[in-house]
């Protein structure tokens, strides 16, 4: 996941100053956001792997790997499981990892204050806590990603 | 019978069977769990390998990009041995059968370790290499070609000639027995300086008053070429003014004639030398100064939408209520002092007043970014230059003038007196805007001065190009060129993964 968001908004084709000259850049346009649908709970993960500028709900074929891959990605937490949907790749969500007590999303603009604008999201903080089984210490661990692909200006 | 009831009754000899049994259970138990206690902290080791593999590749992508900043990428594409077509330059890509990748050295980066350990570690403590390689990969065996991966057309120029700007760079991790890699395209941001002096934008109004010496040379200056040479030691001679092709709308004429019309006398047409628009060899006078569309608004503000868009670009803001002006002196040129011409109430933008500017140097090129505020009045000076200020890199005002009023000729630099001189591209772009290098200073900038004029319906009376000053020159130079576009702050990282 930390992997997936890293890499989140990745774009060939980079952003666009529409505006420029009377609107100077930046900051600038980006076709999608690296992050969208974001919450507390959960987040959809974005990019251009077919770099044809839009995001597709279908599979595309990757350029380097040459396999099928999603250019959305799910992430969600209900119930103690973390699950994620690779869309147009997975049917429905995949349980990554269950008997997690917390897990919460946080995200940080280029300033690294919270924000709840998807297009100013550039770092997302995890915060986990999970327990191997009842009676057990809980651990927590938290980490903070910031978004390769949504260099801040 | 009895015998038979007698046999299947005795249980002698049964206890050692049954102990072995137990034991042989017990045993595969204990084995289990010892297993199981060997292979999660395996577990924990392969995610921690994992994860120094990757800073490793990381860190990499950071060396490699540093390594090709000021560098012709070029030098890269064969490998250190610089020569093509051997092993060096033959490594894998993610393309199959594409093997164009060059290992990258530090033989042609200065002051870089080489790939491999981290410096200051052991390669106990986990290596990086990285390759480089031209977006030269085009369309075909399954691949859609190299514009998949850099958003703009595949790089005619082939395996060894980049022509746009863009290389590939792959990075490896590896520590232990985990790697990882991480592909970049690194994009540095192109720029077609075509004369000594260029006004591609929709006015090119200018004014010469020859108070003094002057000059306007396109041929080639070298940064050491002492300013009594009578011909530059550079070979990549450029035209000494060119304009937009067409006419000027609101005058009537064409861009080029419009300045010619300023050189109205042989003395003043003799300061303007250069490249011949009609054959191409040195000449003087007007047949130096020519329309010519390499350069163009829309391509100008493409360049410098890029240099914004780069993480690292500090864009100063100049407004009308705290004008910025920058004066340095003779003992601290490279670092003058941020003021205000206005009152200083309305400033409040960062850095702050008072603060001394690093302008750069040859050896370490600088971006100088001002950024003015819109004056249909076209009478805003969105910075301001004084006393004695020497810089190296690009210096660009945008939407406001440029007003360079140095002074006292304190520095020798290459044989010539000056207060402001600049190794470099001074761009001065947007709406109402120009550049005035007025009365009493002694001003020289050795690479290439462009003045864009963005809007069409300026008043008459307001020059792009005005020059009162007491000696000026204007001098073409590829290598301070090249040094200026080739610098970091005008390369970026414009696509990141993790294979």
């Amino acid at each position: 996941m930390i992997e997936e968001i890293r890499e989140a908004g990745y774009l060939p084709a980079g952003p666009t100053c529409p505006g420029a000259p009377a609107t100077p850049c930046p900051p600038f346009n980006y076709a999608f956001s690296a992050i969208t649908n974001q919450s507390a709970t959960g987040l959809t993960i974005q990019n251009d792997w077919n770099a044809n500028n839009t995001i597709q709900t279908t599979s595309v074929v990757d350029p380097i790997s040459g396999g099928n891959r999603g250019e959305q990605v799910i992430y969600s937490f209900a119930d103690g499981q973390l699950s994620r949907r690779e869309m147009g790749v997975d049917a429905a969500p995949v349980v990554l990892a269950s008997g997690i007590i917390s897990l919460a999303f946080t995200y940080l603009d280029q300033g690294n204050a919270v924000t709840g604008t998807a297009a100013d999201i550039r770092t997302v903080t995890i915060t986990m806590t999970t327990q191997q089984s009842t009676g057990q210490p809980q651990v927590t661990m938290v980490h903070r990603v910031r978004l390769r692909n949504r260099p801040t200006s | 019978m009895m015998r038979l009831r007698a046999m299947m009754c005795d249980q002698r000899g049964l206890a050692l069977p049954l102990a072995l049994i137990s034991l042989l259970i017990l045993t595969t138990l204990v084995l289990t769990v010892l297993n199981l206690g060997a292979v999660e902290p395996q577990i924990s080791r392969n995610l921690s390998d994992t994860a120094r593999a990757r800073h490793l590749a990381e860190a990499g992508i950071e060396w490699a990009f540093d390594c090709i900043a000021n560098q012709d990428l070029d030098a890269f594409l064969a490998g250190p041995d610089n020569v093509q077509n051997t092993a060096d330059d033959q490594l894998a890509t993610s393309v199959a059968g594409q093997n164009i990748g060059a290992q990258m050295g530090n033989n042609v980066c200065v002051n870089s370790p080489a790939p491999g350990a981290l410096p200051g570690l052991t390669s106990a403590m986990g290596t990086f290499a990285v390759t480089i390689r031209n977006d030269s990969i085009a369309a075909g065996g399954g691949y859609a070609g190299d514009q998949v991966l850099t958003g703009v057309p595949v790089d005619g120029g082939g395996k060894f000639s980049d022509t746009n700007g863009i290389v590939i760079l792959t990075a490896t991790g590896t520590y232990g027995t985990a790697t990882r890699q991480i592909t970049a395209v690194i994009s540095r941001n192109a720029l077609a300086i075509n004369a000594a002096v260029t006004l591609p934008g929709f006015q090119a109004d200018t004014y010469m008053q020859t108070v003094g010496t002057q000059t306007i040379d396109g041929r080639d200056w070298m940064r050491a070429d002492d300013n009594s040479l009578s011909a530059p030691n550079g070979s990549t001679m450029r035209l000494g003014i060119a304009t937009q092709p067409g006419t000027q709308a609101n005058l009537g004429i064409t861009y080029e004639q419009n300045v010619e019309n300023a050189f109205d006398t042989v003395t003043k047409q003799d300061t303007v030398q250069g490249k011949s628009q009609v054959n191409g060899t040195a000449t003087s006078g007007f047949n130096t100064i020519s329309a010519d569309n390499t350069m163009t608004p829309s391509t100008v503000q493409s360049f410098l939408n890029k240099l914004a868009a780069n993480p690292a670009t500090r864009v100063i803001q100049s407004s009308m209520a705290c004008p910025l002006r920058l004066t340095g002196t003779v003992a601290n040129p490279n670092t003058p002092a941020l003021s205000s011409t206005g009152n200083q109430s309305g400033c409040a933008g960062n850095p702050p007043l008072g603060t001394n500017l690093y302008l750069g140097t040859p050896t370490d090129p600088k971006l100088v970014y001002f950024r003015a505020e819109l004056d249909t009045s076209s009478n805003f000076t969105g910075l301001n230059i004084t006393g004695t200020v020497k810089g190296a890199g690009i210096l660009v005002v945008e939407d406001g003038d440029l007003s360079i009023t140095t002074s006292g000729a304190g520095l020798n630099i290459s044989g010539r007196d000056v207060d402001f001189y600049w190794d470099g591209i001074v761009i001065v772009t947007g709406r109402y805007v120009g550049t005035g290098f007025r009365g009493g200073s002694n001003a020289e900038i050795r690479g290439a001065y462009v003045a864009n004029e963005t809007i069409s319906n300026e008043a008459s009376g307001y020059f792009e190009f005005l020059t009162q000053a007491n000696t000026l020159a204007l001098r073409n130079s590829s290598q301070n060129i090249n040094m200026a576009l080739r610098a970091a702050y005008n390369q970026r990282i414009i696509s990141w993964r993790e294979n």
